[in-house]
Parts: C-alpha cells; sequence; structure tokens
C-alpha cells in the first residue's frame, strides 16, 4: 500500500520540480532584464515579479496539498505509462516532420503523405479508403481556403 | 425599454440576409464541432478565426458566437449516443441521458437535450439583454485598479473553481501570465523573453496556444484511447419526441435548470460544469425516486442541458459589459474581438451599439437555428459519429496547421503549437486545467497594463488597489474564490459527521 502511494505521488513530485524549474528560469530572466531610462516608474520587470511570486506560491501549495496527501490531488493524477509515452513521441516527430515539409514540399503533398502514414497506423488494413480520405481531404481543404476562402497555404514545388 | 429599443435596432442588424446566413453556419459548424472529438467551442473558434478575415466584424463575431453556443448544443449528443462527453458541462447529461439511450429512447433523451437546450437559451438572452445596459453602465465606474482586480477576480475564480487542486489551477494561471508577458513590452519598448527570437517580439499568439493546448492535445488523447477500445455507438431508433408523461417531468427541471445556469454563468469560474452539477443534485434531490437517477430519468437529462445552455447566454453578460471572460471559450472570444479591434466594455455599448445589439438578436435566431438542427436533422449529425476516430483525429491536426499558418504564414508557430500539443497533453494527464492558462494569456497583457497604470496615477502606491469599494468587494470575491477549494473538504467533513451524529446515536 505505501508502495503504490509513492508512486501515485511520482507524477505530483516531477510536476512540483518542473514548477521549480519553470519558476526558476523566469526569475532569472527577469532579474537579468535591463531597467531602461524612460521607463515607468515601476519598470518591465514589476508585473514579472509578481508572476514569479505567484509561481512559487502555487509550488508551495503543491507541497503542502502532497503533504496532506489529500485524495483530490492523488485520485486526479492520471500516471503516465510507456506505451502512452512512445506514442506520444512517435505521433509528435511525425507531426513535426509534417510542419518541417509543410512550405517545403507544399501543402498538398506533405498532408496527403501525412495523413495517409497516421490513417494507416490508426485505422489499418483499410488502405483503399485511407487513401481516398487523405487525399480528398488534402484537396478539399486546398478548394476550401485557398481558392473560396484566400487564404495564404504553402504549394512547395507544386506551382498552381 | 431603452433595451428594447436597441434590441429592435440589434434586430435589423441580425435579420440582414448575410447575417441570418453567418448565423445559420456558425450555429451549423458550432453542432459539427461539439459533436467531434478533438475540437471544442475553444478550439473551434481559435481555428475558424482565419476565415473570418474577409468579413466585416459584426458578421465575423455574429458566427464565432453561433460557433461557441452551437458547440455546447452539440456536446449533448456525444454524452447521450457514445457516453463521451466532448465538454466537461456534458458529463452530467450522460449519466441518465446514455442510460436513456441504452433503454431504446435515444431519440427522447435527444429531443429534451435540444427543447431544454432551446428554451433555457432563449431565455438566458433575454435576461442579457435586460442586464446588459444597467451593467454596462455600471462598468463606465471602473477605472485602471477596478480593472486589475476585476481581472484577478476572473482569474481567480477559474483557477480555484477549476479542476481537482487549487495548486494546479493557480499554476496555470500564472503560466498563462507569465506567457502573456513575452513579448515587446508596450510601455517601456523592452523586449522581454525573446530570446532574440523576432517571431516572438509581438508576444506568443493565442491562437496557436489554444489550438495547442486543446485541438492537438485533444488529438493525442484521442489516439490513445482509440488504441485503448472505442465506446459502443447507440444507433438511433424511434421517435425522436417526447411522451405527455415525460414532458411533463421536463417543465420545470428545465425553469430551475435555465436559472441556476445563467446565474452561474455571469459569475467566473467553471460556470457551466458546476451548473450542471447543481442542477442535476437538486434534481436528484427534489425527486420521488433519487434512486432511480442514473438510470435513464429524463429530469437528469432536462435540468443539467438547460443549466448548460442558460450559462452561455450568462456568460456573454461580464463579457459584452465589462470585458471579461469567465471561461476558455469566451476568453478565446474575448481575443477575437481584440483582434478585429474591438475592445468589449461599456465603451463598445456606446461606440458599436449596431454590432452588440446585432450580436444579442443574433443569439434569439441562432437558439432557433440551433433547434431545427438538433431537432429534425439530428439524424444527419450522428452519422458524424460513425466516422472512424483513427480518420478523423489525424485531419484535425491538418486543420491545426492551416488556421495557425493562416495568421502569420509563419511555420514557427506551428512547432510552438506542437509544443503546445505536448504541454495539454501533460496538463491532461497531471490533473491541470487548461482554462485558467488560456485565460489569463488573453487577459494578461491588459492585465499588466491595468496595473501599471493604476500604479503610475498613484505614484507606486498600492495601496490604490484597497482604495474605491468595487475593489474591496473584487478583492474580497477573489478570497472567497480561493478559499472555496481549502474549505470545501472541511464543510464536507462537518456535514457528514453532522449526518452520522443521529445514526449513531
Amino acid at each position: 500500500m505505501p508502495r503504490t502511494r509513492a508512486r501515485q505521488r511520482v507524477p505530483a513530485l516531477v510536476l512540483l520540480a518542473g514548477m521549480l524549474l519553470v519558476a526558476g528560469g523566469y526569475l532569472y530572466l527577469t532579474l537579468a532584464l535591463p531597467t531602461p531610462a524612460l521607463a515607468d516608474p515601476l519598470g518591465p520587470q514589476i508585473f514579472p515579479m509578481l508572476v514569479c511570486a505567484g509561481l512559487f506560491l502555487s509550488a508551495l501549495l503543491l507541497v503542502v496539498e502532497l503533504w496532506r496527501s489529500s485524495s483530490a490531488t492523488r485520485q486526479a493524477t492520471e500516471p503516465f505509462d510507456r506505451r502512452s509515452l512512445a506514442l506520444l513521441a512517435g505521433i509528435t516527430a511525425w507531426t513535426a516532420l509534417y510542419f518541417f515539409t509543410f512550405e517545403r514540399l507544399g501543402f498538398l503533398l506533405s498532408t496527403v503523405v501525412f495523413l495517409y502514414a497516421l490513417m494507416t497506423v490508426f485505422n489499418p488494413g483499410r488502405w483503399g479508403v485511407n487513401a481516398a480520405c487523405a487525399i480528398g481531404f488534402a484537396l478539399g481543404a486546398w478548394l476550401l481556403f485557398v481558392v473560396v476562402l484566400s487564404v495564404r497555404l504553402p504549394q512547395g514545388f507544386l506551382s498552381f | 425599454m431603452d433595451a428594447f429599443t436597441h434590441l429592435l435596432a440589434g434586430f435589423s442588424v441580425a435579420a440582414q440576409p448575410i447575417n441570418l446566413g453567418y448565423v445559420f453556419l456558425g450555429c451549423l459548424l458550432g453542432t459539427v464541432i461539439g459533436m467531434l472529438p478533438g475540437i471544442g467551442p475553444a478550439a473551434g473558434i481559435a481555428l475558424l478565426l482565419p476565415i473570418t478575415y474577409g468579413i466585416e466584424p459584426t458578421s465575423a463575431l455574429i458566427m464565432l458566437c453561433g460557433i461557441y453556443y452551437g458547440a455546447m448544443y452539440g456536446g449533448s449528443t456525444t454524452s447521450i449516443l457514445i457516453n463521451t462527453p466532448g465538454e466537461s458541462s456534458s458529463v452530467m447529461t450522460a449519466l441518465d441521458g446514455y442510460a436513456m439511450a441504452r433503454g431504446g429512447r435515444a431519440g427522447a433523451a435527444l429531443a429534451i437535450a435540444a427543447i431544454a437546450s432551446f428554451i433555457a437559451g432563449t431565455a438566458s438572452v433575454v435576461l442579457l439583454s435586460l442586464l446588459a445596459i444597467p451593467l454596462a453602465g455600471f462598468a463606465l465606474k471602473f477605472g485602471p485598479a477596478e480593472y486589475f482586480t476585476l481581472m484577478l477576480f476572473a482569474m481567480t475564480s477559474v483557477a480555484a473553481l477549476t479542476g481537482a487542486s487549487l495548486a494546479r489551477g493557480l499554476l496555470a494561471m500564472f503560466l498563462g501570465l507569465m506567457l502573456a508577458t513575452v513579448g515587446i513590452d508596450l510601455q517601456s519598448g523592452q523586449q522581454r523573453y525573446t530570446f532574440d527570437l523576432p517571431e516572438l517580439q509581438d508576444g506568443i499568439g493565442f491562437i496557436v496556444v489554444v489550438v495547442g493546448l486543446f485541438a492537438i492535445a485533444e488529438v493525442f488523447c484521442g489516439l490513445e484511447d482509440h488504441l485503448r477500445g472505442r465506446a459502443e455507438i447507440i444507433r438511433l431508433s424511434g421517435r425522436l419526441w417526447l411522451t405527455r408523461d415525460e414532458w411533463r417531468r421536463s417543465r420545470m427541471p428545465i425553469v430551475r435548470g435555465t436559472g441556476i445556469g445563467f446565474f452561474k454563468g455571469v459569475l467566473p469560474g467553471a460556470g457551466a460544469t458546476i451548473a450542471t452539477i447543481l442542477s442535476y443534485s437538486i434534481e436528484r434531490m427534489l425527486s420521488r425516486t433519487p434512486e432511480k437517477f442514473g438510470t435513464g430519468m429524463i429530469e437528469g437529462v432536462a435540468g443539467p442541458e438547460a443549466a448548460n445552455n442558460a450559462s452561455t447566454g450568462g456568460a456573454m453578460v461580464p463579457l459584452l459589459t465589462l470585458g471579461v471572460p469567465g471561461s476558455g471559450s469566451t476568453a478565446v472570444l474575448l481575443a477575437a474581438f481584440i483582434m478585429y479591434g474591438l475592445q468589449p466594455g461599456p465603451m463598445l455599448f456606446e461606440k458599436r451599439p449596431d454590432l452588440v445589439w446585432g450580436l444579442i438578436a443574433s443569439m434569439y435566431i441562432g437558439n432557433v437555428v440551433l433547434l431545427i438542427l438538433n431537432l429534425p436533422l439530428v439524424g444527419l449529425f450522428v452519422r458524424l459519429l460513425y466516422i472512424p476516430t483513427g480518420l478523423l483525429l489525424p485531419m484535425v491536426i491538418s486543420i491545426s496547421a492551416i488556421g495557425i499558418f493562416a495568421v502569420n504564414g509563419n511555420i514557427f508557430e506551428l512547432y510552438l503549437a506542437l509544443g503546445f500539443g505536448v504541454l495539454g497533453y501533460a496538463f491532461r494527464k497531471l490533473a491541470i486545467p487548461v482554462a485558467p492558462l488560456v485565460l489569463s494569456l488573453v487577459l494578461g497583457g491588459i492585465m499588466e497594463q491595468s496595473f501599471r497604470q493604476a500604479m503610475t496615477i498613484s505614484g507606486a502606491d498600492p495601496g490604490v488597489f484597497v482604495k474605491s469599494p468595487i475593489c474591496i468587494v473584487l478583492l474580497l470575491c477573489s478570497a472567497i474564490a480561493l478559499s472555496v477549494p481549502l474549505l470545501a473538504p472541511l464543510f464536507r467533513r462537518f456535514t457528514a459527521g453532522r449526518s452520522a451524529m443521529p445514526a449513531a446515536r
């Protein structure tokens, strides 16, 4: 039982460490801000300093919540499992690659490739439907946004 | 009477054919967004902002508001048919709505959801019309110090009342404020936290944050759920109408839900969600058969649905009269106003009455449009639920990319949105609410300006924030909001102890 409780606290402890890191980094950057001679009496640091204080206060409150080990804190925390993290990493990497090629290959080509690959993974065994959806969506979106609504989307090397 | 005259003028704007078209389009898109997994009202508004660039602001805002309350309507369908609430405010509807659907009464559940939404939505717009002028007049008394404390109240309420932990809510709020400080400081011209990146000089765009935190994060969660298996979709069968007995049982829950929803919607915080929980609890308490709740009681659908939709009208009251949103979705609406160079608040009622009253009048028309879309045409929309998530969710990422790229044509913002998507996923896993972050990001800039203006006027005396009665009341309200999550467990323990005492005797 105590081991389970300790395991449940891990995400909250990671969160606490993250909060302190963000608050510390923000404080460091705030203190490094130069004060212009012709600024208002308080300068551009005053509000960020208050935000810093708020971030540290939130971290302190989280410590209190962890110490009291309120049921709300523990129950609300859904642990990360390896499968979820691997999935997140995979989709993030694939999406980053999509964004990387968005301008280089153009919207149409990059979107068709991106969608078809993801659809093949998450809607397996239906390659015909997936291909039709990927191509249909890209063409439909191009027609709606670029042709009808005059929204600017990258053409890439396909110039038409 | 004044309100009535303004409203008539508003109808002359809203009833123009072009605006009627935008009301219909907004409601249609909102209903679809509410039904589809992956895009909620906040992300939906943010994603569709680029398509409104060439449109006149009144028409664009009429459409965006239609998306907002249309999505609130649409959310009930997924709750009833697949037991998957798209929004936290539809959770209570799922309890009895899904049970009704499983018992072969899906048509009745959908019908009462649409009727309750229509009645509550219309009643809340009537109340909005009546309250708008008095509140806007009151807001004219607000100076920078009052605005600062008002925004503080809005943010602390949302942070304290959303989610399970006060620390997490406050963290989200301060992170939002932190992000709002990125870019060039308007008063000193000083660059802050830009790391010499020209893309960050104008700050972090709210569309990037909202699309990342809501849409992309939802895709990550949705694909994860998809791999774990999907909920059964109940086929829509039978008549889409109520029996006389069902209507008799639903009338009073709708009336009570409307009152609760509007009142909670006006107050900042988790308005709609808390309103639906309150409505459900009251209906159960008043019922002669409370033990049957959760097994398909129509009162459990009528009350929360009325509360949910009445809160949307209520939420428009502080947004339009004070310029302060009370939720993530209304924060995005505020950002849309600002994008069109309009600052909601008392001055907007004086400068652009055509826009404000045209918008309010469009909400009356919108509720009728939604009733039509959600009753006779619900069978058509339900087909959207049969689209495999494996096909739908990847498309949401592409729509997100279009929505973000269309704003500035900047690839950097796409990477930034992806980063916020990962952050949003982590927020969900760590039970950190997203709404306080979005709200404080949108309000952060105005809040800082109000704070520094007040301090400059007072010669750097912080006492300026406790000099006026309005400031004192708002600070007290903020303190009360912050103390609710701390005192609620003690109160629960106390009441549990009292109820256990007679049993022990």
